[in-house]
C-alpha cells in the first residue's frame, strides 16, 4: 500500500519513516513524502492511482490541507483516494469542514501512532 | 487659540505642501524635474525648472530650497533678468525667514529690494517691503516693523492700489493683535475691510473679517466675535468656498464657543471643524481642533475626553513632525508638559508650606501682641479672621493640588489602559497560532520519544544476536531522535516564552536580538493565528533577510509586537483584495530586512524592517489618520485601531522611525498596487 504523507515539516519524514520501519521493511506499506499541498497535486498527477491512501496536515503555507482534501475528492481522481486529515486543530469547525469535503478520517496532533497504525492496517 | 487668519494661512500653506510632497508624490515629482533638468539645454527653461523644484522644498527642506533658488539666480544673471535675480532673491528670504535665521532673511530681502528700486518696479517692492516688516515683527521688533510699513504704505499710496493697500493694513493690524495692541489691532483691520467692501472683493472681505473676529475674541468679547465669525460664514455659503476655510471658521467659532462657556455649541462647531478638515486634507487644524477641545475637557473636567483629545492631538502632530524629522523635538516637548504638570504640582505643595510658614509667623505676632497688649481683644480678633482667611485660601490651594494630581493620575490611567486593551487584541490574536505551533513541536517530541524506546529493545536483541552492525545504525538513529526530540522541546519552550513576553509588560530593558529571526518568528504566528481563525485565508508569505545584520540591541518584545501588527495588517488587507478580486490575484506579504551603515564607517548606521504587502493601498484621505490612536478600517470590534498608533511609539521610543509609503488600487494594475510599512532603527 503507497501512502502519501503531506506536512510542511521535514521531520514528518523521519518520524513516519521510524515508525512504521516495521511495515516499510517488510513492504507491507510504502511512504512519499510532499511538503506542501502544491507538491502533493504535483505527485498525484504525476503518479495517478499510485498512492491508495493521503494523510495530510492542514496548516501549511501556501495551498492548506482543506484545499488539498478538496481539489482531490472533488477535482481530481475518480475513483479518488482516501485522505485522512492530520491537525493540530480538533476543532469543531475544523472537523465539520474536513467532513463536508470528504475526508475519510479525521487525527488531531500529537499523532497516535499506535492507533493510526490500526487504522492502516483494517484498510489494507 | 492665538493664532490669527493669517497664520492660518501659512499653516494651510505648510500643511498643503507637506501632503503633496509626502513621499511617492514629492520625490516623484522631484525626480522627473531633475531628469527634465539633465536633458535640458535652454537656459531659460532651467530657470524655470530651479524655480519649481524651489518651490517644491520651500516648506520641507528650505535649505535645498536655498540651493535650487541661488541656481536659479546664476542662471538669470546669466540671461541677464535682473528681475527674475530679484524674484529668487526674495524667495531666498523667506526660505531663511522659515528657517529662524533672520539675519540672512533681511540681507536677502534687502538685495531684491536694491534690484527693484533700481527698477523702478514698485508693486514687487512694496511685498518685499512688508516681508521684512514681517520679519522684524518676529523678531518683536517694532520699531523696524513700522518703519518697514511706512515705506511700503508710501509706495502703494504713489501707486494707487488699493488691494495691496488693504493687505498691507490687514498684516498691520495682525500684527498690532499678536501684540495685543487690540484697539489700534481693530483700527487697521476696518480699514482693511472698508477697502475691500468697496472693491467688492469678497474673498478679502471674508479674510478681514474674520480677523477682527479673531482680535474680538482676544479681548474676550466673544458675542462680538461671533457676529463677525457668522457673517464670515454668510458670505462664505455665498461663494464656492473651500473645505479648508471652512474648517478654520469653524475652528474660530468653535473656540469662541468654548471660551464663552458654551460647550454644546463649540462640541458642534468642532466636529463641523474636523470634518471640513478631513475633507480638505489638512492635519494642521484637525490638531488645533484636538488641542482646543482637550483644553476645553479640561476645563470642564472631563479628563478622560481630555486624555482622548490630547492623545490624538499629539499623535497628529507626531506624525506632522515625522515628514519633517523633528519627531524627537516632539517627544521632548512631550516630555517638557508632563515635567511642567509635575513641577506645578511640586509648587502647589510649596505654597502650601509657604502659607504655613506665614501663619505661623502670625500666630507668633498674635501671642507677642497678647503678652504686651492683653486688653487688645479687637486686634486679636482681626488676626483670627486672617488666620481663617489663610486657612481657607490653604484650602483651596490644596484643591487645585489635588486636582492636578487627579488629573495626572487619569491621564496616566488611562493610557496605562489603552495599551493593556491592544496588548490583550493582540494576544487574542496570537493564541491560536500558538495552540498550532506547540502541538507541532509536542507531536515530534513524544513521537521520537516513543520510538526511541522501541528503538532500544530492538538495539538490545540485535546485540543479543550479535549483529554489531545493525546495533551501531540503531543507536545512531537514536542519537538522531534525542537531538529532534532537544529541537522540539526547545522550539515548544520559545513559543511559550514568546507569548509570556507578549504579556507581560515591556521590561524596557534592551538586549541584543537577531531582528531575523524575530521577525520570522512573528511572521509564522501571526500567519497561523490567522489561518486558525479564518480556515479560507491564504497567502504567500516572502522573506529576505539580510544576514549581515548579526544581533542589535532593543526591546525585543516590544519591536516584536511592532512586526507581529504589521504583518498582521499586511495580511488582513492582502486577504480583503483576495475576496474582492478572487482568482487571478496573488495574495504575498513580503517581510525583508537590511541595514545601511552610515556613510564612510563600518559601524554603526540603522537597521530597517519592511513589511510589504500587494493589497489596495492606504486612500489618500486616511493617509494623515492611520496612526491616531483608535483610528481602524476594520469593521466593529475587530480591531482596536491602536495597533499602529502603539507601534509608532514603540518605534519612537527606540529612537526609530516607521514610515510607509503606499500606492492605491486606482488607475493602476491590480498588480502595482500595496502598502511598505518601514521599521527603521539606528544601530
Amino acid at each position: 500500500m503507497k501512502i502519501l504523507v503531506v506536512d510542511d515539516e521535514q521531520d514528518v519524514k523521519t518520524l513516519f519513516e521510524q515508525r512504521f520501519r516495521k511495515e516499510i521493511r517488510d513492504r507491507e506499506m510504502e511512504f512519499v513524502f510532499a511538503f506542501s499541498g502544491e507538491e502533493a497535486l504535483v505527485y498525484l498527477n504525476r503518479h495517478e492511482h499510485e498512492a491508495v491512501l493521503i494523510l495530510s496536515d492542514i496548516n501549511m503555507p501556501g495551498m492548506s490541507g482543506l484545499e488539498l482534501l478538496g481539489h482531490i475528492k472533488q477535482k481530481y481522481h475518480k475513483p479518488p483516494p482516501m485522505v485522512m486529515m492530520i491537525t493540530a486543530y480538533g476543532d469543531k469547525e475544523n472537523y465539520d469542514t474536513a467532513m463536508q469535503l470528504g475526508a475519510d478520517d479525521f487525527l488531531t496532533k500529537p499523532v497516535d501512532f499506535p492507533s493510526l497504525k490500526e487504522k492502516l492496517k483494517t484498510i489494507s | 487659540m492665538k493664532s490669527s487668519l493669517k497664520m492660518h494661512k501659512f499653516l494651510i500653506a505648510v500643511c498643503c505642501t507637506i501632503l503633496s510632497l509626502t513621499g511617492v508624490a514629492q520625490s516623484k515629482q522631484v525626480d522627473s524635474l531633475l531628469k527634465l533638468l539633465d536633458i535640458e539645454t535652454k537656459d531659460s527653461n532651467k530657470l524655470k525648472i530651479y524655480n519649481r523644484i524651489g518651490n517644491y522644498y520651500m516648506y520641507n527642506n528650505a535649505g535645498k530650497a536655498i540651493e535650487y533658488f541661488k541656481n536659479a539666480i546664476g542662471v538669470s544673471e546669466k540671461l541677464n533678468q535682473p528681475l527674475a535675480v530679484a524674484d529668487n532673491q526674495y524667495r531666498i528670504g523667506y526660505c531663511y525667514m522659515l528657517t529662524g535665521d533672520f539675519d540672512k532673511s533681511v540681507e536677502n530681502y534687502l538685495l531684491s529690494v536694491r534690484i527693484y528700486e533700481k527698477a523702478k518696479d514698485s508693486l514687487p517692492l512694496s511685498k518685499v517691503l512688508m516681508s521684512i516688516a514681517t520679519v522684524y515683527s518676529v523678531n518683536k521688533d517694532f520699531t523696524k516693523t513700522n518703519e518697514y510699513h511706512h515705506k511700503a504704505q508710501m509706495i502703494i499710496e504713489a501707486l494707487k492700489d488699493s488691494s495691496q493697500l488693504c493687505e498691507l493694513f490687514n498684516e498691520r493690524g495682525i500684527i498690532y493683535d499678536q501684540r495685543g495692541i487690540y484697539d489700534t489691532a481693530l483700527q487697521f483691520l476696518q480699514h482693511a475691510y472698508k477697502i475691500a467692501f468697496i472693491l467688492k472683493d469678497e474673498y478679502r472681505i471674508a479674510d478681514f473679517l474674520s480677523n477682527i473676529g479673531l482680535t474680538y475674541k482676544h479681548q474676550k468679547k466673544t458675542t462680538e466675535a461671533l457676529k463677525y465669525f457668522d457673517s464670515v460664514l454668510i458670505l462664505f455659503k455665498k461663494n464656492e468656498t473651500l473645505p479648508e476655510q471652512l474648517a478654520i471658521i469653524y475652528n474660530n467659532i468653535a473656540s469662541t464657543y468654548s471660551q464663552a462657556g458654551n460647550y454644546a455649541l463649540a462640541k458642534d462647531a468642532f466636529s463641523k471643524s474636523i470634518s471640513y478638515c478631513m475633507e480638505a486634507g489638512i492635519p494642521d487644524i484637525v490638531m488645533e481642533n484636538y488641542r482646543n477641545l482637550s483644553d476645553m475637557y479640561g476645563v470642564t473636567k472631563n479628563f478622560e475626553l481630555q486624555a482622548y483629545y490630547l492623545k490624538k492631538y499629539y499623535t497628529i502632530k507626531d506624525s506632522l513632525f515625522t515628514a519633517d524629522n523633528k519627531n524627537q523635538l516632539t517627544q521632548l516637548e512631550a516630555d517638557y508638559h508632563i515635567e511642567q504638570k509635575n513641577n506645578e504640582i511640586v509648587q502647589k505643595e510649596g505654597e502650601v508650606g509657604k502659607q504655613k510658614n506665614q501663619r505661623n509667623v502670625f500666630i507668633i505676632i498674635a501671642v507677642a501682641s497678647v503678652f504686651l497688649l492683653t486688653a487688645l481683644g479687637i486686634f486679636y480678633g482681626r488676626i483670627k479672621k486672617k488666620n481663617q482667611l489663610l486657612k481657607e485660601s490653604n484650602i483651596q490651594i490644596s484643591e487645585q493640588k489635588d486636582e492636578l494630581q487627579n488629573t495626572l493620575h487619569e491621564l496616566k490611567k488611562t493610557q496605562t489602559q489603552l495599551i493593556h486593551s491592544e496588548k490583550m487584541a493582540s494576544l487574542g490574536e496570537l493564541t491560536a497560532g500558538i495552540a498550532h505551533e506547540i502541538q507541532n513541536p509536542l507531536n515530534f517530541v513524544n513521537n521520537f520519544s516513543e520510538v526511541s524506546t522501541e528503538l532500544v529493545d530492538e538495539m538490545n536483541e540485535e546485540i543479543d544476536k550479535g549483529n554489531l552492525t545493525d546495533a551501531k545504525e540503531i543507536a545512531n538513529d537514536l542519537k538522531q531522535n534525542l537531538e529532534k526530540i532537544n529541537h522540539h522541546g526547545k522550539r515548544a519552550g520559545d513559543i511559550v516564552k514568546g507569548m509570556l513576553q507578549h504579556s507581560r509588560s515591556s521590561s524596557g530593558v534592551k538586549e541584543p536580538t537577531n531582528i531575523n529571526a524575530l521577525a520570522d518568528e512573528y511572521l509564522r504566528l501571526a500567519y497561523h493565528g490567522l489561518r486558525a481563525k479564518d480556515k479560507s485565508f491564504n497567502a504567500t508569505m516572502k522573506t529576505d533577510f539580510d544576514e549581515t545584520i548579526g544581533n542589535i540591541n532593543i526591546i525585543p518584545q516590544d519591536i516584536g509586537r511592532v512586526i507581529l501588527n504589521l504583518i498582521t495588517n499586511a495580511f488582513y488587507v492582502v486577504d480583503e483584495k483576495k475576496k474582492q478580486i478572487g482568482d487571478g490575484y496573488e495574495p504575498t506579504v513580503t517581510v525583508s530586512t537590511s541595514r545601511s551603515p552610515l556613510l564612510g564607517r563600518g559601524v554603526g548606521g540603522e537597521v530597517s524592517i519592511t513589511v510589504k504587502d500587494n493589497g489596495n493601498g492606504i486612500p489618500q484621505k486616511i493617509l494623515d489618520k492611520i496612526f491616531q490612536p483608535f483610528f481602524t478600517t476594520k469593521p466593529t470590534g475587530q480591531g482596536t485601531g491602536l495597533g499602529l498608533s502603539l507601534s509608532y511609539d514603540i518605534i519612537k521610543a527606540h529612537g526609530g522611525e516607521l514610515k510607509f509609503e503606499t500606492k492605491e488600487n486606482e488607475g493602476l494594475t491590480a498588480g502595482e498596487a500595496g502598502t511598505e510599512f518601514i521599521i527603521i532603527l539606528p544601530v
